[in-house]
């Protein structure tokens, strides 16, 4: 008893000290758009799931892609996001609802980098409601990182940019508010559906990146092994999985062109391994969709919102044709 | 298992709430199986090196007090118990000698006789350097009769594998870290207070002054051409970064096994208020210096060969020189030892060799400087003269420290040249400091000088003998968590982005 007293101060001391932790999280960590895309896929039933990097975000419209099918779908795709981060997000949807399919989109240069401690694995893990799949995921992911990720997750953001959105944080948090409006920017515009439709710029000014490029030796076994075990879940949990590699610019094809075409062999006849549909517009569906600059508004394979747009439409006619004719 | 990591918070609040939820009588069973968890955790082959080495000590200990206890003739059993000395000696420094120092040894050869011989494939087990100096240092004690040799092999175990100091120390004395260890231990409110100002203290040290300190280090001794104008700054900047990141490491665990009611032994002591290289080393890795005095200085001294030595030499030089030619000898040999100890590699031996050569210089040339005071008229209490002492001794530590965070001799020489030959303090700010370029650094720097600053005050405080630490404990439970939970939230306001680097004595 006497010991209790003693150790109750501490313990009133840590709640109090974990509460002004919960409070700063609040205020200056910033409302991105994972939040409203982890929000939805926890909140509401969606039948198909695309996951996947910036490409797959920027270039697959659900909407558009499910349009005349009767679906319903969420695009839960986002920069940085390897595929430790899509094969939790996919159990976190499993946990949550029950998705008739997944759609992996695949960039290849996610599959060989190593993916850094810090903001990225906070990007997704700190949007997660409290669940079985979060735990697993702060075990595989976080376990060993500092414990800023932990209990100061906004650490990865410049002070000057959390002081700004203090207000508007808070507000958008605390009234459990989802707009989209809000995380529109001069340069794009986030979707209810997940999309993030790109504003045109002018095709003879495309930025030019420096992508990772693929050989198969760099490819880490870890990131594989993530796939492996997406692939798997869904398999028994009797959810339909395709991957899909997105139009690139000519241009980009080109340059990089042994790279690429030993990327499409490897992933090509990995999927097929594994008995998952693979559509690859980089090489078998080439000619489906256009690889002009005009589409995109980078040479790293971001299209703009009209180029999106058609594409996610022929995507749609080419995926629930073939369903179709199956 | 990193101390800053989740893991390690997770670990240490669950260990705290079992240790004090179990009798008191169990606590140590606790520490120890925490202890092996958290060093397996790390490494399970690792753990076999660790139970090699308890156990030869162990045994070795019981076994020489046998003797020492059962024989009739006293010094019969002096000379076979030294036997069984310095067999476990051999098996416990032969071990490390073989995984730390098998490769250096392989690759010199290699390049003495220009051959490319391949390198072993040796792990390098965690804090194996810190555990086999604690149990060197046990067998020794048992040997001259200091410590009782530990009955129960698992109570030992505790002592070598205590889990606040395997990563970077402090090196533990038996006689005083093993009573701690194995009595019952009640919620003390000042310990657990000192302990937890301690840890917000030490975090803050090591994640905002040794990160923003480590990368400009990096920047600049990467490119020691592109920064030369700044090669003093890069190493002010390592002498920040070693020390935030050591004595922040140290006041972690320290404050850490606070929580558990036991004290560490300290490891520093404001070494930048040191007037000589030899109080540097009273003040600075205080437990490896000590243990270097203790178990290798005095009995390399007051060996019998070091005897007839400093006889002849009083013999050759007069009386008081020739006294002082043996310690220095002795000098020269323990800072080579500790030299390697940091690492197998020139650079280190280098570097130990040169602590040693300043301070048997300094011993052999006292005489002469104390004479040239007398002539200048220099009162050895005057401030400033106190003043220059220390800042002699800060520059003598920072050209060592050129051999230490240099890749190679010539880096470092050409550091050293850098440093007296250009100055163009402008070059830091074109140092990036993260994901956003250069836009970040000024304010970077600015958070270091202030973070100095407060350093400086509080070590100004210490050294006159005001226990801020202690001061701070004694206030309500409330005042210590308030303040450490500003300590704490300065990190990730004002530290760096980047990912926490491990701690740089952990290597060894």
């Amino acid at each position: 008893m006497r010991s209790f007293k003693k150790i109750l101060p501490y313990v009133i001391c840590l709640l109090a000290s974990l509460l002004i932790i919960k409070g700063l999280d609040l205020a200056l960590y910033p409302c991105t758009y994972t939040r409203n895309d982890v929000h939805t896929i926890s909140t509401e039933q969606k039948d198909v799931i695309i996951l996947g990097t910036s490409n797959g975000k920027m270039n697959l419209d659900p909407d558009i892609m499910l349009e005349g099918t009767g679906l319903t779908g969420h695009n839960l795709c986002a920069g940085g996001q390897y595929p430790i981060d899509s094969y939790y997000l996919a159990r976190l949807t499993i946990e949550k609802q029950n998705p008739k399919l997944i759609i992996l989109e695949v960039d290849p240069s996610y599959y060989m980098e190593e993916k850094e401690p810090g903001n990225n694995y906070l990007l997704f893990y700190h949007e997660f409601p409290i669940s079985r799949t979060k735990l697993s995921y702060f075990w595989d992911a976080l376990k060993n990182m500092d414990f800023r990720s932990l209990l100061f997750p906004f650490y990865e953001y410049e002070l000057s940019y959390e002081i700004s959105h203090i207000g508007s944080n808070l507000s958008q948090k605390l009234k459990g508010e989802y707009d989209p409006d809000r995380l529109r920017n001069e340069i794009q515009m986030y979707h209810e559906n997940g999309f993030i439709e790109k504003f045109p710029v002018d095709p003879h000014k495309l930025p030019v990146y420096d992508p990772e490029l693929f050989y198969e030796e760099k490819l880490l076994p870890e990131n594989m092994a993530y796939i492996d075990r997406l692939i798997r879940t869904c398999q028994e949990e009797g959810i339909d999985i395709i991957a899909v590699s997105t139009p690139l610019p000519g241009a980009t094809l080109k340059r990089y062109e042994e790279n690429y075409l030993a990327a499409w062999k490897y992933f090509g006849e990995y999927f097929n391994e594994r008995n998952v549909p693979f559509y690859n517009f980089n090489r078998e569906y080439f000619k489906a969709f256009s690889h002009d600059a005009e589409v995109f508004v980078d040479y790293d394979g971001h299209m703009n919102g009209d180029g999106a747009r058609a594409f996610s439409r022929v995507f749609g006619q080419i995926v629930w044709g073939a369903q179709r004719q199956q | 298992m990193s101390m800053t990591s989740n893991l390690f918070l997770i670990f240490l609040l669950s260990l705290l709430v079992i240790y004090y939820l179990v009798p008191h009588t169990v606590q140590w069973i606790v520490l120890l199986a925490a202890s092996y968890v958290y060093y397996l955790a790390a490494s399970a082959a690792a753990g076999l090196f660790l139970i090699y080495s308890t156990f030869v000590s162990w045994l070795g200990a019981l076994g020489m007090e046998r003797i020492l206890k059962n024989s009739e003739d006293r010094k019969e059993g002096k000379k076979a118990a030294r036997k069984y000395l310095i067999l476990c000696l051999i098996l416990d420094f032969g071990m490390l000698a073989f995984l730390k120092y098998t490769n250096f040894l392989i690759f010199n050869i290699g390049r003495l006789f220009h051959s490319d011989v391949s390198l072993l494939h040796l792990i390098l087990p965690l804090g194996i350097s810190y555990y086999t100096f604690q149990t060197a240092g046990y067998l020794l004690d048992v040997y001259w009769g200091r410590a009782e040799a530990e009955k129960n092999c698992f109570r030992f175990a505790l002592f070598v594998s205590f889990f606040p100091q395997m990563v970077q120390g402090p090196i533990g004395r038996f006689e005083k870290l093993a009573p701690q260890l194995y009595t019952p231990h009640y919620f003390d409110r000042q310990i657990v207070n000192e302990g937890i100002i301690r840890i917000a203290w030490g975090l803050f040290k090591k994640m905002i002054l040794a990160e923003w300190a480590a990368v400009f280090v990096d920047a600049i001794f990467a490119e020691p051409d592109r920064f030369s104008g700044i090669a003093v700054f890069g190493l002010l900047m390592y002498t920040v970064q070693l020390y935030g990141d050591f004595s922040g490491g140290i006041d972690v665990m320290l404050g850490v096994s606070c929580l558990f009611g036991i004290r560490l032994d300290e490891n520093f002591r404001q070494p930048f208020f040191a007037v000589s290289i030899s109080d540097f080393w009273q003040r600075w890795h205080i437990t490896l210096g000590t243990w270097m005095k203790d178990y290798l200085m005095y009995p390399l001294t007051l060996s019998r060969w070091m005897n007839r030595l400093g006889k002849r030499c009083r013999k050759i030089f007069g009386k008081k020189k020739g006294r002082l030619v043996p310690v220095c000898i002795s000098n020269l040999i323990v800072f080579f030892v500790v030299g390697i100890w940091h690492g197998a590699s020139w650079n280190n031996i280098g570097w130990g060799l040169y602590n040693g050569v300043i301070i048997a210089l300094s011993s052999l040339l006292a005489g002469e400087f104390a004479l040239a005071k007398q002539k200048l008229h220099i009162n050895d209490k005057a401030g400033w003269y106190h003043g220059f002492m220390m800042l002699r001794t800060f520059i003598l530590i920072n050209i060592s420290w050129y051999f230490d965070c240099a890749d190679s001799f010539g880096q470092a020489m050409k550091m050293m040249r850098y440093s007296v030959t250009r100055f163009a303090p402008g070059e830091l700010l074109e140092i990036s400091s993260g994901k956003l370029g250069t836009a970040y650094t000024p304010y970077a720097l600015l958070t270091l000088a202030l973070g100095c600053l407060a350093l400086l005050i509080v070590s100004i405080l210490r050294e006159k003998g005001i226990g801020v630490r202690e001061k701070i404990a004694a206030r309500p439970v409330p005042a210590v968590a308030a303040l450490s939970l500003v300590l704490i939230v300065l990190i990730p306001m004002f530290g760096p982005m980047a990912a926490a680097r491990g701690f740089l004595y952990a290597q060894f």
